[in-house]
């Protein structure tokens, strides 16, 4: 085994780590903003500016979370998002709110 | 179907990088970890492409995770004789002194049809004319012959050959091969006097080889229709 090989998988394993821990990281903020929006969407009586500020941060965020995450846990939510109507929308927000944490604690906080 | 063919193409070449990064042996007889390290590859390279929900790293990071740990693996268990032998296990002598060792067999649960195929294989059709015969690690048979049934050589009937190197390819399809010359003792200004000699231009030549006695063989390129 010739030590060129040895370093080049070194240096793959350690930059593997590296985004992996980064991609956790990334995935957890993300879904821990965007429940934090949907609380405050229910806290502000799901009104209108509270309800749009949760769907752009949701667009913004979904490209990225697409390379992460399994497609289909976001398509349920993404479904859900853009089906949101302001001023009448509680049920909808909380379920949301519960998909986004249980995303969270299934891709980061307890993957296995 | 556009993102399966892109998602082919992206993990292509990542498969290809890997197998090379885990070395000849990959791609030669198999040790049992090596075995399930490629199986493993082979079936993660298939998921994202059949599985469109699945994001194309689901793919990419347990496949370089894999390459990266059969490399540090393998190194491990080149320093450490112990970790080889429980990875890899040790060579089992199956015949010994032209006796079938049957406990040894039912062990490997090698049956007599393996031991026979194996021995043909190595040439020999007669059970009586193995002195030994040991199941490698690898799942190879070795097999050494009674004396009275090798191939005498050289060194059985005292003869004295000198050791000749063998010929080195010079020209390969049109293209010089640096290597070639060099170990041949060739540099460009000799070889290009060797084919004004045979009355040949490189572009011409399909193969060139020469060794450092001074033989040649040139085979010219055929004209396509």
């Amino acid at each position: 085994m010739r030590m060129p090989h040895i370093r080049i998988a070194i240096t793959l394993l350690c930059a593997v780590l590296l985004a992996v821990a980064c991609s956790a990281v990334y995935v957890h903020r993300t879904l821990t903003n965007l429940s934090a929006l949907t609380e405050a969407a229910l806290n502000a009586g799901q009104t209108a500016p509270a309800v749009e500020a949760l769907h752009d941060e949701w667009e913004n965020a979904v490209p990225k979370l697409r390379m992460l995450l399994p497609n289909t846990l976001l398509s349920d939510i993404n479904e859900a998002i853009s089906r949101l109507e302001p001023g009448n929308c509680r049920s909808e927000l909380m379920s949301i709110a519960a998909d986004l944490r249980w995303l969270d604690r299934k891709q980061v906080l307890c993957p296995i | 179907m556009l993102i399966c063919l892109l998602r082919l193409l992206v993990l292509y070449p990542i498969v290809i990088f890997g197998i090379r990064l885990m070395g000849k042996r990959q791609i030669g007889e198999l040790q049992p970890g090596e075995l399930v390290i490629t199986i493993l590859i082979s079936n993660i390279a298939t998921l994202p492409i059949e599985d469109q929900d699945l994001p194309l790293l689901s793919g990419i990071v347990p496949m370089l995770t894999l390459i990266a740990a059969e490399v540090l693996f393998s190194w491990l268990t080149l320093r450490h004789r112990g970790l080889r032998r429980l990875i890899s296990g040790t060579p089992q002598v199956i015949v010994r002194g032209g006796k079938i060792d049957q406990k040894v067999m039912r062990t490997l649960r090698f049956s007599i049809d393996d031991l026979m195929t194996a021995l043909r294989t190595n040439g020999i059709f007669d059970i009586n004319e193995v002195q030994l015969a040991i199941v490698e690690t690898n799942g190879t048979v070795s097999v050494l012959p009674h004396a009275d049934h090798r191939t005498p050589t050289c060194a059985d009937m005292k003869i004295r050959q000198p050791d000749t190197p063998p010929p080195e390819v010079l020209i390969s399809d049109g293209c010089l091969c640096p290597e070639g010359m060099q170990a041949a003792g060739y540099s460009e200004k000799r070889l290009q006097k060797l084919l004004k000699s045979r009355n040949a231009a490189a572009s011409e030549v399909f193969l060139l080889t020469a060794d450092r006695s001074g033989s040649v063989t040139l085979i010219r390129r055929e004209e396509m229709p």
